[in-house]
């Protein structure tokens, strides 16, 4: 049965029980339907692969269900017969129109119906095949797009890894936790987030502000750890490190890489012109080392350092909203102060995390946790 | 209802973890035999074929969403777990183990739920291997030939889907209730075959049967089944129980009243010969002894009164009659046995924070 061709019949009652009986004969498979309504809720269902309309047939009208079938992808490839009467010029140039690829003259004679159903059914045939390697071709493509994506990704992110890896390095020289750049580049991006920046950009700031204290490792260890106050001297050296971090991550041709140099080489730069290296002023700091400039002092504040405990959450913001149009850019200020609630909790976020399991530190505010 | 009872289950355990939680039993403490959640859930699990998978989901959605509110109370940045698929290997184990490690294996070691312990990560095809040693589910308990901790289970997997954002699914490869060293646990994406294939085996147990008698013995005798002690925190007990009603609660409170009634009428003779006399004293010990109440009778058994305090399944927990649909049965069982008449419950309420329970004869 299933190995049969399938035929949807939809004809007028007097057309109906000769055109079936012709079609069992033939050993198709008749799937009939009562009205152009039920043609067009069984044809999804049953498949068929012909379907054939009398332009007598009940319900509906039938250009408006040939119309229907054609809006429907599957249905469209399905070749439609028509039973018309002999000189209804008008209404098979309307069919053809329409999409109908076929015609019978009603009374309907068995064989012409056999060979032009034949013919069809190896249209019908051909269709579904173009059909289905169209789908798989598409499938095929959806998927190594996917792949590819997915591999463009694993790249960036494992470059990305290594470059991280060698930040961390770089603070470890300084300090005895590399957790600063993980927290100052989830400061940086939320600041980012909430200037409405696009994700792409959020994206590469998140990954790109790691590095921006990395050319610390070409700053010498007498100096970088030098217990007590630096002399004007050694105070070059140290500004030298966002000059070697630029050199380091220079001509690179990843977006993230880019962003990392512009950090680095900005992020002690001053809104009024005051900072360091090039003493670039406003807007002529690149955005990204406008933020980062912020996330770094903020997270240095609210950090315990050898020479300082750290700064309580009021006082670091007191600080930031100070500075703001002097130090910091004040859109950025602006920015940051607007998500002052969401920097709080990553604030005891990483104090939660800095402490030992069993600790029961009282210096760490953790009673805002249960606010909401 | 149930899930306010859960949530807030969660949020005490974090509390306790950040010494930021009261006591809620000032006399008995916030402790109950591992006992208690151990047969409640094996009972259920033995008179219901389908409720390993219940279990499951319920522990899972309710992690899931505990887990989240969890790292978000906390302030974990949003994009902390960013494109964590696309992570190299290392740094997605020693990401994802900080966090576990920090939050979710500390709330479980503070209520003496288990050592949770990530072993092994891969990231494509995800597969995160947990170790789960000292488990509270199935500590004691030795008379299996697979896993059982169908409720850790779930949660395990829930707080995994939470944190990396992704649909995930576990099945036990080791237990202790079948002869492990610890409860492990495969997790990985939910759609993979591998995955798939695991899941449904081991949601779908052949025979769930347990001795609890044998298990009652430990437990009254003191005996250790486990280094972590024989106690877990009243917020556990509450989670477990509240995760066997999520789903059609009604129908599964009725159920649950059941299974209570006949564990009830089972445990009675354990409790005579252990005691070594007869009579309602022994209910007022024994779940003095594993740390569920305390209770004041008023009354005999023509009408029996009970007055019960501190009663581990409501304790500092949003007041659902459900939630006490176990023990109601579990009492209505030993109550019968003990005063040699069927009993049945006439009346239960909470008032103030103790519930009132009273057993009739049934004719």
């Amino acid at each position: 049965m299933e190995d049969k061709a399938k035929i949807l019949v939809v004809c007028g009652a007097s057309n109906k029980s000769l055109i079936e009986t012709m079609l069992h004969s033939m050993e198709y498979q008749v799937i009939p339907a009562e009205s152009g309504d039920e043609a067009l809720q069984r044809v999804e269902d049953a498949q068929p692969n012909v379907v054939l309309l009398d332009i007598m047939m009940p319900g509906l009208d039938v250009f408006e269900v040939i119309g229907r079938l054609k809006e429907d992808t599957v249905a469209a490839t399905t070749p439609i017969v028509m039973i018309t009467s002999a000189g209804d010029v008008e209404n098979r140039l309307k069919a053809l129109e329409a999409g109908v690829d076929e015609f019978l003259t009603s009374p309907v004679d068995q064989v012409e119906m056999q060979v032009r159903l034949n013919s069809l059914l190896k249209v019908n045939a051909y269709n579904r095949q173009l059909l289905v390697y169209q789908n798989d071709i598409e499938a095929e493509v959806a998927r190594r797009t996917q792949e590819l994506t997915r591999a463009f990704e694993k790249i960036k992110i494992a470059s990305l890894d290594t470059v991280y890896r060698l930040s961390r390095a770089a603070e470890y020289k300084d300090e005895d936790t590399g957790a600063h750049v993980e927290r100052m580049s989830h400061y940086s991006s939320a600041i980012a987030r909430a200037m409405g920046l696009d994700d792409e950009f959020v994206e590469n700031i998140l990954w790109a502000a790691p590095m921006h204290d990395i050319g610390k490792i070409g700053i010498p260890d007498n100096v970088l750890q030098k217990p007590g106050k630096l002399t004007d001297k050694e105070w070059e050296i140290m500004r030298q490190h966002t000059t070697i971090g630029s050199e380091i991550l220079k001509d690179a041709d990843t977006d993230f890489i880019i962003l990392a140099q512009d950090i680095a080489l900005s992020h002690h730069e001053k809104w009024n012109g005051s900072g360091y290296p090039q003493g670039l002023k406003g807007t002529d700091i690149p955005l990204a080392g406008r933020i980062v400039s912020l996330a770094d002092v903020f997270d240095a504040l609210t950090s315990e350092r050898p020479y300082k405990k750290p700064f309580p959450l009021e006082k670091a913001l007191d600080i930031i909203k100070e500075d703001s149009g002097s130090h910091f850019d004040p859109d950025v200020a602006e920015a940051f102060l607007s998500v002052e609630d969401e920097i709080a909790k990553e604030l005891n976020f990483w104090k939660f995390m800095s402490l030992e399991p069993d600790s029961s530190d009282s210096d760490t505010d953790l009673s805002n946790l249960f606010g909401d | 209802m149930i899930n306010s009872v859960i949530d807030q289950a969660w949020a005490s355990m974090l509390a306790s973890v950040l010494k930021k939680r009261d006591i809620s039993r000032v006399e008995i403490g916030d402790e109950v035999d591992l006992y208690i959640p151990q047969s409640r859930l094996l009972s259920l699990v033995e008179s219901n074929p389908d409720i390993p998978r219940l279990l499951y989901s319920s522990a899972q959605e309710s992690a899931r969403r505990n887990a989240g509110t969890i790292v978000n109370k906390l302030g974990m940045p949003s994009d902390y777990f960013w494109k964590f698929e696309y992570w190299p290997k290392a740094r997605a184990f020693s990401t994802l183990e900080k966090i576990v490690t920090r939050i979710f294996a500390s709330i479980m070691s503070q209520a003496k739920e288990g050592s949770l312990k990530i072993t092994e990560l891969d990231v494509e095809p995800l597969r995160i291997n947990i170790s789960f040693g000292e488990c509270a589910e199935c500590a004691g308990i030795t008379d299996f030939e697979y896993g059982i901790c169908y409720y850790h289970a779930g949660t395990l997997s829930g707080i995994l889907s939470s944190l990396i954002n992704r649909d995930l699914d576990s099945f036990e490869t080791n237990c202790h209730a079948s002869g492990g060293d610890s409860c492990d646990f495969t997790i990985g994406d939910k759609t993979e075959e591998f995955m798939r294939t695991g899941y449904e085996t081991y949601i779908s147990p052949p025979v769930i049967s347990a001795d609890l008698a044998v298990r009652l013995e430990k437990s009254l005798n003191n005996i250790p089944v486990r280094a972590l002690g024989n106690m877990v925190d009243v917020s556990y007990l509450q989670l477990a129980m509240a995760n066997t009603l999520l789903s059609d609660t009604e129908n599964a409170a009725l159920s649950s009243y059941e299974v209570g009634s006949q564990l009830g009428h089972r445990l009675a003779p354990v409790l005579a010969a252990f005691y070594g006399h007869e009579g309602l004293q022994n209910m007022g010990d024994y779940y003095f002894q594993l740390g569920v109440f305390t209770v004041e009778m008023k009354g005999d058994k023509s009408r029996l009164e009970l007055n019960i305090k501190e009663c581990a399944v409501s304790a500092g927990a949003v007041k659902a009659m459900e939630m006490t649909s176990f023990l109601t049965g579990e009492l209505q069982g030993l109550t019968s046995e003990l005063t040699g008449m069927e009993m049945k419950l006439e009346e239960s309420r909470f008032e103030d924070d103790n519930l009132l329970l009273t057993f009739v004869p049934a004719g």
